[in-house]
């Protein structure tokens, strides 16, 4: 007993160097990692930031035959579909969120049989998604949101053009969909880490559900919320095979919300197969810089604000 | 944490997520595959495929039955390219591996420039493209190479449409496709459609907007319509143009892959899209699409027949001998002027890509691979396009070389070397 104790304690201070070789390394790596993608990304997009400079940003003409490259549209698609994409998916993944630890308490089978249940949505593949969301989603869209849309928002001009099924508004209800799940998950087990006598304390001064989940449980798990959120955000950036499906495709400017779109991902699946010029092959590394770029600017801010809100929460709470 | 709750719901939840990975992976194959069953190999024999198509298009495999009737010696091929040939192409590889068993190959589906980049850098035996190399890419080739381009499949583009009430085949001309395409035509009575159409197939065409679909993606198929479009519309040509790569298109809306445009347009009504033939040959009836009217004045419902007939008469004259004849050459445009009566216009070839000397260091290949990639290439072209009930070049949807594409290929084929010596003997 005694015996083994040692060995274990003096086997244990080799395991501390192992742990720290090992865990310093893949630090390293990761760190490593980012930094050699960036180099990649920038130099085997050269050719195009010297031939098309900021226009590639801001220009909107997306061309093999003229040989001109410009990702304004796509910039536009990404940032279009993913807001919604949080728009609709984030109140609805959070109320999943709510009532899984808030109103479902009482009936823990049931609770964790739904938990686990939105969480499957995260398992299934985005081409699925995408088949299902053109053979399904896309129609319904078409016949039934979307003429009703214009209807009664048509005055305005996001909601001005004949409903096509295939458009940026079905690309940001799929990419809902899809970010619900991680949403809900995460946004979970952070109100389940609220203490519960953060709870009491408020139940204790008569507040009903209501008040505890707004003033009490919210409050406290703002920031991790907010984490929560920036994660369906980067999903909903990134997610490219659904949105292929579903988005339309189209290089143009998008006029309005039920038009056909691009986001910078489709623009790369649709066109990496059929490039083998330099020119054209440079622009497509570029839109993965953009995006690489566009990803790290949303993490940045991402930071920022969770940085300040931790800072406001701890005098309030 | 409840550490006993955690390892239950996390048991479950796995088992949940296997089972559902197992139904949904199961659903998806059949909703992904709806044609096809579990895939067979059917085995050709190559000693009875002396097949005949029509009288001007006579397949002869007599040459590869010779060819191929003594064993190779063992090697390993990688092919990788356009996303066109692939279905065919790895039936092709399925079947060969019956008629040569030492030789393995494999080909990568990852598109046409993938495909040239792919020999150039010597990571492929053969290359599939669906359009020749145009002059930037061969100023991008080995310096003192020669790459074949050698048509090993036709393929033909029909304007396909979804239009209630409408069964008979509507009439189009390259023209009027182009001002559909471009948005100048935006309703289906209007009165340039309406003219082309019979007295009783006018006055049903609804007052309705044309929904455009077009492939979203880069591919030979669109390469081979905007080419068609461009050859017939000038104001196509100078404001659109034609590419392997990306079209501005002017209106519509892209789906991803021949099977995203059929579905858009099986999907919405009022429709129209083109749409590559083997969906059409595949799936008999289940879309309809339009006859497209030629340089001699006819209307053709395009087919095996008069695809296969068309490309016969764009390589009439030969294919180029020079880069630079190459890369300014379109079958589509060489079919596209010719004056056979029953020719379809919108015709194409995709084509294999292979250096002409296969021992030098930039080809990547050893002496068994080029016995063996020739071989391939030659049984391809030949025993490939055999026709008849069970053949891949019918149940996959891809109409068979004509034969003066067939002596031509044979011809490249002859000139590759290896170490200087003719590989073929």
């Amino acid at each position: 007993m005694t015996a083994s104790l040692k060995g274990s304690r003096r086997s244990g201070s080799n395991g501390d160097l192992i742990l720290k070789t090992v865990v310093g390394a893949a630090a390293i790596g990761i760190v490593a990692l980012l930094i050699g993608l960036g180099i990649e990304l920038t130099s085997g997009s050269w050719l195009s930031i010297k031939t098309f400079g900021l226009g590639f940003i801001t220009g909107s003409t997306w061309n093999s035959v003229t040989d001109t490259y410009n990702v304004f549209p796509a910039v536009i698609g990404t940032l279009t579909a993913s807001a919604l994409a949080l728009l609709l998916g984030l109140p609805i993944g959070l109320g999943v969120a709510i009532f899984l630890s808030e109103r479902a308490k009482g009936m823990r089978a049931g609770a964790s049989a739904l938990g686990s249940l939105v969480e499957l949505l995260a398992a299934v593949p985005s081409v699925i998604y995408g088949f299902w969301g053109l053979a399904v989603l896309a129609p319904f869209m078409r016949d039934y949101i979307e003429p009703t849309l214009k209807t009664y928002l048509g005055f305005t001009q996001l909601f001005n053009a004949t409903p096509i099924g295939t458009d940026l508004l079905t690309a940001g209800v799929i990419l809902a969909i899809m970010i619900i799940p991680t949403i809900s998950a995460v946004s979970r087990d952070i109100l389940n880490a609220v203490p519960d006598s953060q709870r009491e304390a408020m139940y204790s001064l008569g507040a009903t559900d209501w008040e505890v989940v707004r003033k009490a449980v919210l409050p406290y798990a703002r920031s991790g919320i907010f984490g929560a959120t920036i994660l369906g955000l980067g999903r909903a950036v990134g997610e490219t095979m659904a949105v292929t499906f579903v988005i339309g495709n189209n290089i143009n400017l998008p006029k309005s919300l039920l038009s056909p779109g691009a986001t910078l991902t489709t623009l790369i699946v649709n066109q990496f197969g059929n490039t083998f010029d330099p020119l054209s092959e440079a622009a497509l590394v570029e839109v993965g810089l953009v995006l690489f770029l566009l990803a790290l600017v949303i993490n940045i801010l991402a930071r920022v604000l969770v940085w300040r809100m931790t800072r406001s929460t701890r005098f309030r709470v | 944490m409840n550490l006993n709750k955690t390892g239950t719901s996390g048991t479950t939840i796995g088992l949940v997520v296997v089972l559902v990975m197992v139904v949904v992976g199961a659903g998806a194959y059949i909703a992904l595959n709806p044609n096809s069953g579990p895939t067979t190999v059917t085995q050709t024999s190559t000693a009875t495929s002396t097949i005949a198509t029509t009288a001007t298009n006579t397949i002869s495999t007599t040459a590869t039955t010779t060819a191929t009737s003594s064993g190779l010696g063992a090697a390993t091929l990688t092919g990788g390219g356009s996303t066109l040939v692939y279905p065919i192409m790895q039936d092709w590889i399925n079947t060969y591996a019956f008629v040569q068993p030492n030789i393995q190959i494999t080909y990568n589906a990852i598109g046409s420039g993938k495909g040239i980049s792919g020999i150039t850098t010597g990571l492929f035996n053969y290359g599939g493209s669906d359009a020749p190399l145009t002059a930037a890419q061969y100023a991008l080739l080995p310096s003192g190479s020669n790459l074949l381009t050698i048509p090993v499949s036709d393929s033909g583009i029909i304007p396909a449409y979804n239009l209630p009430g409408i069964t008979a085949h509507l009439n189009f001309t390259g023209n009027v496709l182009a001002e559909i395409f471009y948005g100048s035509i935006t309703m289906w009575n209007d009165h340039h459609i309406a003219a082309l159409q019979s007295a009783s197939v006018a006055a049903q065409l609804p007052a309705h907007a044309i929904q455009v679909y077009h492939r979203s993606d880069g591919s030979g198929t669109m390469y081979g319509f905007t080419q068609y479009l461009s050859d017939s519309n000038s104001t196509w040509k100078t404001q659109v143009g034609f590419s392997t790569g990306t079209i501005a298109w002017p209106v519509g809306v892209g789906c991803l892959h021949n099977a995203g445009v059929a579905q858009c347009i099986a999907g919405n009504s009022y429709s129209l899209g083109p749409l590559e033939i083997a969906y059409e040959i595949a799936n008999p009836g289940q879309i309809n699409f339009g006859a497209v009217q030629n340089h001699f004045g006819n209307y053709i419902v395009a087919n095996f027949t008069n695809i296969s007939e068309a490309l016969a008469a764009g390589v009439k004259n030969g294919l180029p001998t020079t880069y630079t004849q190459w890369s300014s050459y379109s079958v589509i445009q060489a079919t596209f002027n010719d004056s056979g009566k029953y020719i379809y216009p919108v015709s194409t070839f995709t084509y294999a890509l292979v250096y002409q000397d296969l021992s030098a260091s930039y080809a990547s290949t050893s002496q068994a691979q080029a016995v063996a990639v020739v071989n391939f290439l030659s049984w391809v072209v030949t025993s490939g396009q055999a026709t008849g009930p069970n053949s891949p070049t019918t149940t996959l949807g891809y109409p068979p070389l004509p034969s003066a594409a067939v002596t031509l290929d044979a011809q490249l084929l002859a000139t590759v070397t290896y170490n200087g010596t003719p590989v073929l003997s």
